[in-house]
């Protein structure tokens, strides 16, 4: 297993290295440069910006600049938030995106499993219908549009929650942005869940359990369900990365200092290293969580397990 | 005398058969046809301001049927254009990442080898990043083009196509049409593109459609963000950013062009399935 996990981490760092060099080349390729301000700089004064940005230096001697910064964790300087170095501004950004990330993961499983289990279990009845229009609702109605009206109808309609705003480790800051970036993982889950409990419901090892006397309950719980959640963890992974694009949304919408925002300012104010910082950044989360899914799928499900007997 | 029945009579007839499909399709319909004539049916503008009319609520008395934006410019009018916008960008992102899909997989799956297992190695590593930050990283890249846009999204969008495409043609090569076609001389790109794509078509077509509201969704998602289509213009995501803002007050101007991207994202995901169903007969 420990020998699995040490040839799939090899395994990204290619991965990682095609990402920074494409993401670098694409903005270097951009047109006008990061000092393009409304008043044209002296010749002098630009040859000297970009000579202390090592900008006059042929492409591949500042890849590998670059590339050698980030093995040190520097992601180098923002152009735009002066005084800040790209890695300070992931420094603050990143702890409150991966509590908002983690806590919206969080609810979807801990939301999608139960009710895909309740509708399967009472398959076509009231209850199962209302999942299931919910699953569909969910997965059309995009983030963008939920939020906003979660924060109409819950921060001001009915003045429950806050609409905006973070306080780090408040709670309630987090209940709306939480919810609504899980909401369209919680339809997704509920789906297959419920898809893949009614499977595993009819399936013979299940007949087994209930012909040897165990109750029905335990049947559900220890027999059924951990059967029936293999492809819910292979999800786990584009999960994943929904609940990430869905944080620029949601981050934007609630005002939360996270990386989404400085991706999206990033990407308003043509700041090359902060853009280039993020997609790295949200590239290595990735990589990181689907590996760390398929870890959790090997030990879920043996026969995918490395070294297993064919 | 028995009548021919070939595969596109048979799909057809099946599509007809579901009903949330044909609804989605008549819907989609009268929708494309409301965005092309419609604005001429209101006697206002999609870009007059009105200082007199600033935010008026939905009402037939007036004129403005659905309302007025913050500006009081007519929101029925600015939804249609939105809406306009949205789908072009969508049909044309669609239309993008179709060729680089299509052509990527075929190619992949006629070479087969190394060079299927280097082009397929290549989809990986983009699948297992989320896409959104390479469009983004396009559209920076564009100078936020309105033009280049739809570029930018369907160069990100067709990993999956490609996925599809690659499977459907490695089963393709073995069938002995290709190989009659190969032995009398057809060169590769011969092949790929007179015998191996058409036969893709069926599958190619439910995927497209399925792939139409995702790009909608990607659009509006950038354009609600200030990274897409920008003001004057109108997209489907920049007037629900709008009337994000104002929804306090005025939560029709939220609620109209929301109303519309559901609808459309909806419909074609009925159809979508339906075509699927009607197309694929083996999977029910």
């Amino acid at each position: 297993m420990i020998g699995y996990v040490l040839k799939r981490l090899l395994g990204a760092i290619p991965t990682l290295l095609v990402v920074i060099a494409l993401s670098f080349l694409l903005m270097r390729l951009a047109p006008g440069g990061p000092f393009d301000e409304e008043q044209a700089l002296p010749a002098e004064i630009r040859a000297n910006l970009e000579r202390a940005y090592g900008l006059d230096q042929p492409l591949y001697v500042q890849l590998g600049r670059y590339v050698r910064g980030l093995a040190r964790g520097d992601f180098g300087p923002s152009f735009k938030f002066k005084d800040f170095s790209v890695t300070e501004l992931i420094a603050t950004g990143l702890p409150v995106s991966l509590e908002l990330g983690a806590a919206a993961m969080l609810l979807a499983v801990l939301l999608g499993v139960p009710l895909g289990t309740l509708a399967a279990l009472r398959h076509n009845g009231a209850v199962d219908h209302a999942v299931m229009a919910l699953a569909v609702l969910g997965i059309a109605v995009p983030v963008f549009v939920v939020a906003p009206l979660a924060a109409l109808v819950f921060g001001i309609y009915l003045g429950w929650l806050p609409v905006a705003g973070w306080m780090p480790g408040a709670a309630r800051d987090m209940v709306l942005p939480a919810s609504t970036l899980a909401l369209p993982v919680i339809a997704y889950v509920a789906r297959l869940t419920r898809g893949s409990m009614l499977e595993s419901l009819r399936s013979p090892f299940v007949r087994a359990a209930r012909a040897r006397g165990v109750p029905w309950a335990r049947v559900v719980w220890r027999h059924a369900l951990p059967a029936a959640l293999t492809p819910v963890v292979s999800y786990l992974g584009p999960a994943t990365a929904a609940v990430l694009t869905g944080s620029l949304v949601v981050e934007t919408i609630f005002g939360l200092p996270g990386l989404g925002r400085y991706m999206v300012q990033g990407a308003l104010n043509r700041d090359y290293t902060l853009v280039m910082g993020m997609v790295i950044v949200y590239a290595a989360l990735m990589i990181a969580l689907n590996l760390l899914v398929d870890v959790a799928y090997a030990w879920l499900d043996p026969r995918v397990r490395p070294g297993a007997r064919r | 005398m028995i009548r021919k029945r070939g595969l596109w009579a048979d799909a057809a007839r099946r599509l007809v058969a579901n009903r949330a499909a044909v609804a989605s399709l008549c819907v989609l319909g009268a929708l494309c046809l409301l965005v092309a004539v419609g604005p001429m049916l209101s006697s206002y503008p999609a870009d007059e301001l009105d200082w007199s009319m600033m935010g008026t609520a939905p009402d037939l008395g007036s004129g403005h049927w659905l309302g007025t934006d913050r500006l009081g410019r007519d929101l029925f009018v600015r939804t249609l254009h939105g809406a306009r916008i949205s789908l072009v960008i969508a049909l044309l992102a669609t239309a993008v990442s179709l060729v680089i899909g299509v052509t990527w997989g075929a190619v992949a799956g006629y070479a087969g080898g190394r060079v299927d297992s280097m082009l397929m190695r290549f989809v990986d590593v983009l699948y297992a990043l989320p896409n959104i930050f390479f469009v983004i990283l396009l559209t920076v890249v564009f100078d936020r083009s309105p033009m280049l846009l739809f570029v930018a999204i369907g160069a990100v969008g067709w990993l999956t196509m490609a996925r599809v495409v690659r499977g459907q043609a490695m089963t393709l090569m073995r069938r002995d049409f290709i190989e009659a076609a190969i032995a009398s001389g057809a060169g590769p790109s011969r092949v790929i593109f007179r015998h191996v794509v058409p036969n893709l078509l069926g599958t190619v077509i439910v995927y497209a459609t399925l792939m139409i509201p995702q790009m909608i969704l990607i659009e509006s998602f950038l354009s609600f963000l200030g990274i897409g289509i920008q003001e004057p213009l109108a997209s489907l995501g920049n007037l629900i950013a709008d009337g994000a803002n104002e929804m306090e007050a005025a939560p029709w101007i939220l609620l109209v062009p929301a109303g519309c991207l559901v609808i459309i994202v909806f419909c074609f995901n009925f159809l979508g399935d339906g075509l699927r169903d009607a197309l694929d007969p083996r999977d029910p």
